[in-house]
């Protein structure tokens, strides 16, 4: 990738997992640190870039493909905290059309539009709905858009079972050009078991786990504000975990091809765990024994 | 960045502000063109289009040695067909998609056909050409070819054709050749040097291929034509050859661009072939390019001489012409018709774009109020502008013809007629006089009724096109 374009990073992740606040906080603090960041929200509810803005209302580039067929930059991007330039590339109305093609005909938008040959970012983050894999939300991965891509987990399984999913999409992509991983985001990790719990699963598939983010009442207090922790709170404890990720994404150049689980392995891996933190609520094992 | 980073080329409206539909001036339509921005024409009633798929296909056909398989429901064949029965040539297959596949991904079906295609063949080459389903739905055909161009050791080519992403079905053209030029030809630097000179060649009937290489080959010139009956050996040499020259401003314009961009091989546009003057100012600029600009004059001067005396006291002098052709051919056949003394009253041309700002402006200079209509399958538009024009000659292709002589107008196809050089001079003048002498075909037509009512025809020739004002 050539240093004009600026690191391409995806941020994929179960929906309601925490992406878009984990993602603005990492574009706000590398914001903060001096870089020229832009964040494209790649989902159809179009609410990633809502606390780098205060909560004001942004067009996205599909509705405003709908309206009209000029769209200049203006139209579709906002300038949000420490000069974030924030767009939201929008879906289909509910329950028509293809939200992945929109993805597509989103990005292939910026690129006429040159946003990022004007814009000169240093970082360009996507904000991916990663709930399903399909073809078109796969885009920012596979067409060589992104160079790497990182994952957010909880340590529910859904979530553990959802990051598996986008590991066997960026396995199957990245040997022909797709990108590849940076690694996971431990995000909401509030029982003792969730840090042990996500670092197994990461063991198994092979990728190193890049930061954890603590379940805090400052993001709720912040988002409440319509703002990121870096902005609202800068000084917590919570400001610093998300300073720690974006130098983290900075800094490392680290990358891998991971290997995910398959059904079978994934059943029995949750298996153990559950009879591991079974152990643990009833009191069978005290004191994080079987953690 | 390189060009041939990305999948597939920028369409034409982007890349070259192309127009599917239009109707003005030559002059406003130069103002159009030429302005800081261009405005795309919508219809609100249209006949009939092709599509970009068909375009690609018809310039695979002519790649030699190769294979294409369209990777589509079974439907996308007719398009294959079409070229089949028009070019007799190429062979392919279909992937025949269908519901299971667009769910659950084709990669095994596509596996399949690629691994069938090469046994039963043994091809140079094979190109994966996707439709509108596997672009809606993103089938992975690059793991395909990833896996199998190394287990088969030779080149397979994925062409990422849509099928809606551009009005202008030209663009397939530009998708076919972005697609062989990164995948055979490789990155910059790969071509081998070579003496040789690109002749670019899309889609030429055979006569105008050995009349245009006969001509160059009086200059001493060795050519390397492509893509038309190209092999993959061709496109490689390319990249090395000493510059590229025009056949067709129009269909070539990626292939030179790229040959020129990525490649750095120089491209010395000229429009087409046609009249002895288009002839000889080609003649004289692929003189210059090679340093032989005096052999490329004496040649002219004799060539041209031949074919005039050949051609008597032919004229055009007192009578109204109205084309429709390709644009390259449109505007190259209105220099002979002005050549000859005739007047260009009106043109129909299936796009038009930044490419034909010169020729419009030197066919403004001559007739200012020359009427330029945008429409690729269009025959109301088109019908209602020639009845109003009432020309006194009409050249076109073949789908456009049969209304017009319905009208009463002598009529001239050019489809599958050769038109380039000096030969097509003489063979363009024959078929000319000939529709001119004998206009009982005509006047027995012209009683027919055309299937547009009165009221229809009475509305503006322009009334469904309108502008997008959004």
């Amino acid at each position: 990738m050539s240093e004009k374009r600026g690191k391409h990073i995806a941020i994929y992740g179960k929906g309601g997992i925490g992406k878009s606040t984990t993602t603005s906080n990492i574009s706000a603090a590398l914001a903060e640190a001096g870089y020229r960041v832009i964040q494209i929200g790649c989902d159809p509810k179009s609410d990633s870039t809502t606390i780098l803005r205060g909560g004001n209302d942004l067009p996205t580039v599909l509705d405003t493909l709908r309206e009209q067929t000029k769209v200049k930059i203006e139209d579709i991007s906002a300038v949000g905290f420490g000069g974030v330039l924030c767009i939201e590339a929008g879906g289909p109305v509910p329950g028509v059309g293809c939200a992945g093609r929109g993805i597509n005909a989103a990005v292939e938008l910026l690129q006429d539009l040159k946003v990022f040959e004007e814009y000169k970012p240093d970082f360009v983050l996507y904000d991916v709905l990663g709930d399903v894999v399909c073809g078109g939300f796969a885009v920012p991965i596979r067409d060589g858009i992104a160079e790497r891509a990182f994952v957010v987990t909880s340590s529910d399984f859904m979530a553990v079972f959802a990051a598996n999913n986008l590991f066997k999409a960026i396995n199957k992509y990245a040997p022909s050009g797709g990108a590849r991983l940076g690694g996971v985001i431990a995000n909401s990790i509030q029982h003792p078991y969730s840090r042990p719990l996500i670092d197994d699963f990461a063991g198994h598939a092979g990728v190193p786990v890049v930061g954890y983010v603590p379940r805090s009442i400052t993001v709720a207090q912040s988002e409440l504000y319509g703002k990121t922790v870096i902005e609202a709170l800068p000084d917590s404890e919570q400001a610093g975990v998300y300073r720690n990720l974006a130098r983290y994404i900075d800094e490392n150049k680290d990358s891998v091809i991971p290997k995910p689980l398959n059904g079978p392995e994934l059943k029995k891996w949750a298996r153990t765990w559950g009879d591991r933190i079974f152990q643990v609520e009833t009191g069978v094992v005290e004191k994080m024994e079987s953690i | 960045m390189s060009l041939l980073k990305s999948k597939a080329p920028r369409i034409r409206e982007k890349r070259l502000d192309t127009l599917n539909a239009w109707l003005g001036s030559a002059e406003s339509s130069i103002r159009e063109l030429s302005g800081e921005e261009t405005f795309q024409r919508i219809r609100t009633f249209s006949q009939s289009s092709q599509d970009d798929l068909l375009h690609a296909l018809r310039l695979l056909a002519g790649v030699r040695e190769s294979v294409v398989i369209i990777h589509a429901p079974r439907g996308c064949i007719a398009a294959g067909l079409y070229h089949k029965v028009a070019s007799g040539a190429g062979r392919w297959i279909v992937t025949n998609l269908d519901q299971k596949d667009t769910i659950m991904g084709a990669d095994r079906k596509l596996r399949k056909a690629v691994t069938g295609a090469y046994r039963q063949y043994r091809p140079e080459v094979i190109f994966i050409v996707s439709g509108p389903v596997a672009a809606i739905n993103n089938d992975d055909i690059q793991a395909v070819v990833d896996e199998l161009h190394e287990e088969l050791e030779l080149p397979i080519v994925p062409v990422y054709v849509t099928g809606f992403a551009s009005r202008n079905a030209v663009t397939g053209y530009d998708t076919a050749l972005h697609a062989i030029l990164k995948h055979i030809v490789g990155t910059r630097g790969d071509g081998q040097g070579t003496t040789k000179v690109n002749l670019l060649s899309v889609v030429e009937h055979p006569d105008d291929r050995v009349e245009s290489e006969r001509i160059l080959a009086l200059l001493g010139v060795e050519l390397n034509v492509l893509p038309d009956g190209a092999s993959a050996t061709t496109f490689r040499l390319a990249a090395g050859a000493r510059f590229s020259f025009s056949l067709d401003q129009d269909s070539e314009n990626y292939l030179g661009v790229i040959l020129r961009d990525e490649y750095g091989v120089p491209y010395v546009e000229q429009p087409r072939p046609i009249g002895l003057g288009a002839t000889g100012r080609w003649l004289v600029s692929a003189g210059k390019a090679l340093g032989r600009e005096d052999v490329a004059l004496a040649v002219h001067e004799q060539q041209s001489e031949q074919v005039r005396r050949s051609l008597g006291d032919f004229s055009l002098a007192g009578l109204r012409v109205y084309l429709a052709l390709s644009p390259a051919t449109a505007f190259a056949v209105a220099d002979l018709v002005s050549e000859f003394g005739g007047e260009v009253v009106g043109v129909t041309v299936g796009h038009l774009g930044k490419l034909q700002v010169s020729q419009l402006e030197s066919l403004a200079r001559r007739y200012p109020s020359l009427q330029v209509h945008v429409a690729d399958g269009q025959p109301f538009e088109e019908l209602n502008i020639v009845r109003r024009l009432a020309p006194d000659l009409y050249i076109g292709d073949a789908a456009h013809i049969g209304q017009a002589a319905r009208l009463g107008i002598p009529v001239v196809s050019l489809e599958n007629v050769p038109v380039l050089g000096y030969a097509g001079v003489t063979g363009l003048v024959r078929r000319i006089t000939a529709a001119l002498k004998n206009r009982s075909f005509a006047e027995s037509l012209a009683g027919i009724r055309t299937p547009y009512r009165d009221a229809w025809l009475r509305r503006s020739p322009n009334w469904h096109i309108k502008k997008e004002v959004k």
